[in-house]
């Protein structure tokens, strides 16, 4: 086990490099900042002042080396454009985003759950059909198109739901909705093909030869075995829907990191950009190593094998 | 009521005159004890959200040589927001005499007037909805782009001077200024007993001074529009308490167009906040003198403004203004539709769909977008401006058809006419009537603003109006050498909404005469880095803002480290002329010179210009004389008037 | 709700039999989505002749005209576009683009992912360690944003847009592919090719490649949604196929400002992408469970 971990530790710790090296290429061919502030009457020397603070001077493998120091101090950077901290501007807006991927993730578990579950034990029925177009309507549609859509309808027409910001549960309901619709086709899949698998297996046979009921067989035996693929797959996706809602976002004003990356990339304020791409990066990085040691304490055969 | 309501009243009145002759008709006629008759009614109300129509029903009829009046109430069952038609039958009954009775059935047609969401009277809150409210950044000289804009066009932080609707400098901070006789120096006197907010002490002539002498000079500062300053040795100094003066090398005869509030680096920041909050605290605190006070500053979602009491200048009438931030076009207007939203920005092609629904529209003052296609390269100048960082020009290359050989003049001129070409073969009435709905004006030259440009420059617009006319500019292309057109790379700078629209149509004319083009979209902070490097030169076209008066010639100096993609030294000679120039006259005629050189060299071509326009909601503010500016976002919030 | 009699045949009451009965032809063949997707090969082909109309030149005398069902004198089908363009000619044209872009797209990815999936699955050791690791960053790091960033460095043009996309979908295939190699390593074939001495890439090649080709086939169909949605999404977000390409993405990013004003522009391409995924995800489906019912584990 502690080779297990000590191993899965230096991967997400090298994958972590990689990021951060992805990161800093990134930045160098988006161009040098000094272009974004020199305007009709910049000094000469203020522009090599700039070259200096910014540690243009020293050699690229250096400058890397500062960056990853500076890193690991948490320090982000600040704003291009603002001067604003990045670490803060992202700090302020991970709740929303978090708040948004955690409903989006309810959603989709509480859409793709059951309709899984239903269209694997009517297989082949109007159940099965009707769970698995509707799931699958929910990804095809361009998302801000359903976004700007449900505004219309439930914001402007009907007047049941605020469009757009962030304030109570109310204006929770239509993003987190477009988010776990997306969402709940993976779910609704992953949970059938679990469940088809398990109904298939021998215990439930078993189980079903010893006359316990449908109802049993399916909502204990079969349910809860099933459910652990699904819930895997949803710690990956959770982090996933943090960035994975940058158009959402956009669409119903939310203010998560999403939309803060977006407008760092349309004025190309590469600093933001960065922490953004670093932060989510690292909550993923966590989050499989998280989902994996788990495994590991599930499952013996990770934990002493290969 | 407005004047469209009092008109479908008219419309009522008649229909139900009429509605009542039949009804008549029908009881002469039929002679029966119960009559029944069929009548539209319209019912009209004014609605915001979905609620029921109610209506009273007056009907007047004669029975047996009696005149009776029916009146009932109707409800219109159906709920509804929009202008739509509602029929339905109602049934009304009235025993006429002991024996009869009469039953009318009326069919109700409700076309309920859509109104503008009426909002709660009592609320003191006003929410006006940016694209982008940027970050707390309120100290300029910390960043190049600081929020200091906003600061100035809320009211939380003041200049010394400020502009009204039609252009006319007053004071704010300043009690008066005068010039000395050659424009070199400029001396404030400072408005007394002025408070910082949250009691920090009142405006003194430190506090300017402090002001400007950090936001110029600063070393290193990366705030924009300050190079200048620098170049020309500007300093401040302080006389007494209350009175400073400004001095610069050279005459700066337009020096006070730069006091106005929504000037980044001249508004009056309080030297003893900054002095004990730090720079970096003070950016997010926003502290200044103006009418409202930055309570809170939420990122990407909402400024929340409280109104000072006891303002020196002015009594803000809304208590509480919110600043939202809302990306989405889209979502912005159906947030002003919902009643969300008390005011925000509307695409030129929707105002009538917009006012249709009951919201008021109007231009900001000053605030105009001109769509400007640069041909970018003619990079023929051998020197930089002011020793700037400016690389070897890698763009330059006059095998592209509207880029000439900076020695060869019969090039050069092969290279003008290719220009004039695309430029008279822009169809730019189509382009105002169509993308334009009919509220753009056509623009033939640079940076012209539309409505609120002065009179003389009307005449430089006519002087230079360019024909559309195909045979005219295939007759340039050949001139210049392409008889069968070219190919060449657009780039259409994004972040105007109409900006695609535009090029793509522009992209479209420019193949009737052989020049076909390949389309690319890049966010306008992208190109300019391309352009800063002298590394473009395609044609590009750029949603740029107008200048507020329209007096600008190029918002950006030709020969600077940033310019559109053009450095010719005639044109610099000239631009540094009206730079110069120290009279109204003088100014005028530099100006001119200036824009018969662009035009007849047609260094941008120019095809349509709109005003920045807003919808209001009409049941929170009644009237707003915004000052003029050229920056694209409601301002003067401390002159809004409410109904 | 079955019995214990009914093991194994849930769902299998003479009421559903009946309705088994009648879908079943449908079942067995996906009729909506052969429907569709000939279709959409079909407009694609014949797009020059089946469009009634100039799907790229602008003419602005003919812009926001409305479909000709709700106004008969407009003329144009599905109504016109901001650009006066005929919006049924351009989705048309749009068929065209969707199938160049996912075509091109999944043949990279797949290709390369396929390779990748190969070696690592095949050599393991630290081949093995490297390739995952980067199918891990991959998958962590925020795509759409990268592609935000390579377009503005790159500039948007359609080679720039295949490769970020290609980019995007390789490690779906790679992973999937590893897992089908790991398996087929371990049958009795590969391991009686290998002491008669046939080399790495020769086994590969003659003796792994086609047992993962079905996979493949299935992992792309299903993929094919994916690509038209993220071609779709990068579009609204600025950097998708650059105008006046008809795009079916680009379409309804650019007629969402319209929707109250001219609600044909976006809803029709929006319509059009909603079918044609829907078709080749329930394409994909049918294929899945035709050729590999293994792969009913994979999303």
């Amino acid at each position: 086990m502690a080779r297990f971990l000590a191993r899965r530790l230096l991967t997400t710790l090298l994958s972590l490099l990689g990021a951060t090296l992805l990161v800093f290429v990134l930045a160098r061919i988006q161009g040098d900042p000094r272009s974004i502030w020199v305007d009709d009457f910049t000094l000469r020397s203020d522009y090599e002042l700039w070259g200096k603070r910014l540690g243009f001077d020293k050699p690229v493998y250096q400058q890397y080396g500062l960056f990853l120091g500076r890193i690991a101090r948490g320090n982000l950077g600040v704003s291009l454009y603002r001067s604003v901290p990045v670490r803060d501007l992202i700090w302020e807006r991970l709740p929303a985003s978090a708040q948004l991927a955690i409903a989006g993730f309810l959603v989709s578990i509480v859409i793709g759950i059951p309709l899984g579950v239903l269209s694997a034990v009517y297989r082949g029925s109007y159940w099965d059909l009707a769970g698995r177009w509707s799931a699958v309507l929910g990804v095809s549609l361009p998302v801000f198109w359903v976004g700007i859509m449900g505004i219309l309808l439930f914001g402007v027409a009907l007047g049941w739901l605020p469009t757009s910001g962030r304030g109570n549960l109310s204006h929770l309901i239509l993003p987190a909705f477009v988010v776990g619709w997306g969402a709940s086709s993976g779910q609704l899949r992953l949970t059938r093909s679990a469940m088809l698998d398990v109904l298939d297996s021998e215990y439930v046979k078993l189980a079903r030869a010893k006359g316990v009921s449908g109802f049993l067989v399916v909502w204990k035996h079969g349910f809860r075995n099933a459910l652990i693929a699904p819930l895997t797959y949803a710690g990956l996706t959770f982090a996933g829907l943090i960035t994975g809602a940058i158009v959402i976002e956009a669409v119903f004003a939310w203010p998560g990191i999403g939309q803060l990356a977006l407008q760092s990339v349309q004025t190309s304020d590469y600093a933001i950009i960065q922490g953004v791409i670093l932060v989510v990066t690292f909550f993923y990085l966590i989050s499989s190593l998280l989902v994996d040691l788990l495994y590991a304490v599930i499952d013996p055969r990770i934990r002493l094998g290969s | 009521m407005s004047k469209r309501q009092i008109h479908r009243r008219g419309i009522l009145a008649i229909l139900l005159a009429a509605g009542a002759l039949s009804a008549l008709a029908i009881a002469c006629g039929g002679g029966t004890q119960t009559v029944t008759e069929v009548q539209t009614v319209v019912v009209e109300k004014p609605i915001t959200r979905v609620e029921k129509v109610v209506e009273t029903v007056v009907v007047e009829k004669q029975i047996e040589g009696k005149t009776v009046t029916v009146v009932e109430t109707v409800v219109v069952e159906k709920p509804v927001t929009r202008t739509e038609r509602v029929v339905q039958t109602v049934v009304v009954e009235k025993p006429v005499t002991q024996t009869e009775r009469v039953v009318e059935t009326v069919v109700v047609v409700a076309t309920p007037v859509p109104a503008t969401p009426v909002p709660d009277p009592r609320s003191d809150t006003l929410v006006i909805a940016f694209d982008n409210i940027g970050f707390p950044s309120f100290v300029p000289w910390r960043s190049p782009v600081p929020n200091s804009q906003f600061a100035g066009l809320l009211g939380i932080q003041e200049s010394p001077l400020e502009i009204d609707e039609s252009g006319n400098l007053s004071g704010l901070l300043a009690e008066s200024w005068e010039f000395n006789a050659d424009f070199t120096e400029l001396t404030f006197r400072i408005k007394r007993g002025v408070p910082f907010h949250g009691g920090n002490g009142e405006v003194t002539a430190d506090d300017f001074v402090y002001s400007w002498e950090e936001a110029v000079w600063t070393e290193g500062t990366i705030a924009s529009g300050t190079g200048l300053d620098k170049q020309l040795n500007s300093h401040m100094s302080k006389l007494d308490d209350y009175t400073v003066s400004l001095s610069a090398d050279e005459p700066r005869p337009t020096w006070l167009d730069g006091f106005v509030s929504a000037n980044t680096t001249r508004a009056i920041h309080s030297k003893a906040v900054l002095d004990r909050l730090g720079p970096d605290k003070a950016m997010s605190a926003g502290i200044g003198s103006g009418p409202y006070e930055l309570e809170s500053f939420r990122t990407g979602d909402r400024m929340v403004l409280s109104r000072v009491p006891n303002h020196h200048h002015r009594d803000p009438a809304y208590g509480t203004v919110i600043v939202r931030e809302i990306a989405e076009i889209t979502t912005r207007l159906a947030a002003l539709e919902a009643g969300e939203v008390d005011v925000t920005d509307v695409p030129t092609p929707l105002i009538r769909d917009i006012e249709g629904k009951g919201f008021d529209v109007r231009g900001l003052p000053g605030a105009g977008v001109g769509f400007t296609f640069y041909p970018a390269g003619q990079f023929c100048w051998g020197a930089t401006f002011n020793d700037n960082p400016v690389p070897p020009r890698p763009a330059y290359d006059p095998s592209i058809p509207y880029i000439g050989d900076c020695n060869d003049p019969s090039s050069m001129e092969r290279a003008r006419n290719v220009r004039w070409g695309l430029a008279a073969s822009v169809d730019r009435e189509a382009l105002v009537e169509t993308i334009g709905a009919g509220k753009a004006f056509q623009q033939h030259v640079n940076g012209m603003g539309g409505a609120q440009r002065q009179a003389w420059l009307s005449e430089i617009d006519a002087k230079w109006t360019i024909p559309y006319d195909l045979d005219v500019a295939k007759k340039y292309l050949a001139d210049g050498g392409y008889p069968d057109g070219f190919e060449a790379d657009l780039v259409i700078t994004t972040g105007h909404p109409l900006a695609v629209e535009v090029g793509e149509a522009v992209a479209g004319m420019w193949r009737a005469i052989g020049v076909e083009m390949n389309i690319e979209t890049l966010t306008y902070q992208a190109h300019r880095v391309g352009l800063v490097n002298r590394e473009r030169n395609n044609i590009w076209l750029w949603a740029r803002s107008h200048a507020r008066d329209g007096t600008l010639i190029f918002n950006r100096h030709p020969g600077g480290a940033f310019n559109p993609g053009f450095e010719l030294p005639e044109l610099i000679t000239l631009v540094n002329a009206v730079r110069g120039a120290t009279t109204q006259a003088s100014l005028r005629s530099a100006q001119e010179a200036v824009w018969d050189y662009t035009v007849h060299n047609m260094i941008s071509i120019e095809t349509m210009g709109l005003s920045v326009t807003i919808a209001i909601n009409p049941n929170k503010i009644k009237e707003w004389p915004m000052g003029l500016s050229d920056i694209g976002y409601p301002r003067s919030l401390d002159r809004i008037s409410r109904p | 709700m079955a019995t214990s009699s009914e093991i194994g045949q849930i769902g299998k009451s003479s009421g559903q039999g009946r309705i088994r009965r009648i879908t079943l032809p449908f079942r067995r063949w996906p009729v909506f989505s052969i429907v569709v997707i000939s279709l959409l090969v079909f407009g694609g082909l014949f797009a020059p002749w089946l469009a009634p109309h100039e799907h790229e030149l602008p003419n602005l005398r003919t812009r926001h005209l409305p479909p000709s069902f709700t106004d008969s004198g407009s003329g144009f089908l599905l109504g016109t576009d901001s650009l006066g363009r005929d919006v049924l000619s351009r989705i048309i044209y749009g068929a065209r683009v969707s199938l160049i872009v996912a075509g091109v797209t999944l043949a990279i990815s797949g290709t390369a992912g396929t390779l990748l999936g190969l070696v690592s699955g095949y050599y393991g050791g630290w081949v093995d360690e490297l390739i995952m690791r980067i199918v891990d960053i991959k998958l962590a790091l925020p795509f759409i944003l990268l592609g935000m960033v390579l377009v503005i460095v790159l500039g948007r043009s359609f080679a720039v847009l295949v490769g970020i996309l290609a980019f995007w979908f390789w490690s779906g295939f790679a992973r999937q592919v590893r897992g089908e190699v790991l398996a087929l390593k371990e049958t009795d074939y590969v391991s009686l090719a290998k002491v008669a001495g046939a080399s790495g890439p020769r086994i590969l090649a003659r003796h792994i490649l086609p047992g993962v080709v079905n996979t493949v086939v299935v992992v792309g169909t299903l993929l094919v949604g994916s690509v038209i949605l993220a071609e779709a999404g990068l579009s609204y977000l600025g950097v998708g196929v650059p105008p006046p390409t008809p795009a079916w993405g680009s379409m309804v990013s650019a007629g969402r400002i319209y929707v109250t004003h001219a609600w044909w522009i976006s809803v029709f391409p929006g319509i059009a992408i909603a079918l044609t995924v829907l078709a080749v995800t329930f394409l994909g489906d049918w294929l899945r469970d035709r050729f590999d019912p293994r792969l009913r584990q994979i999303e």
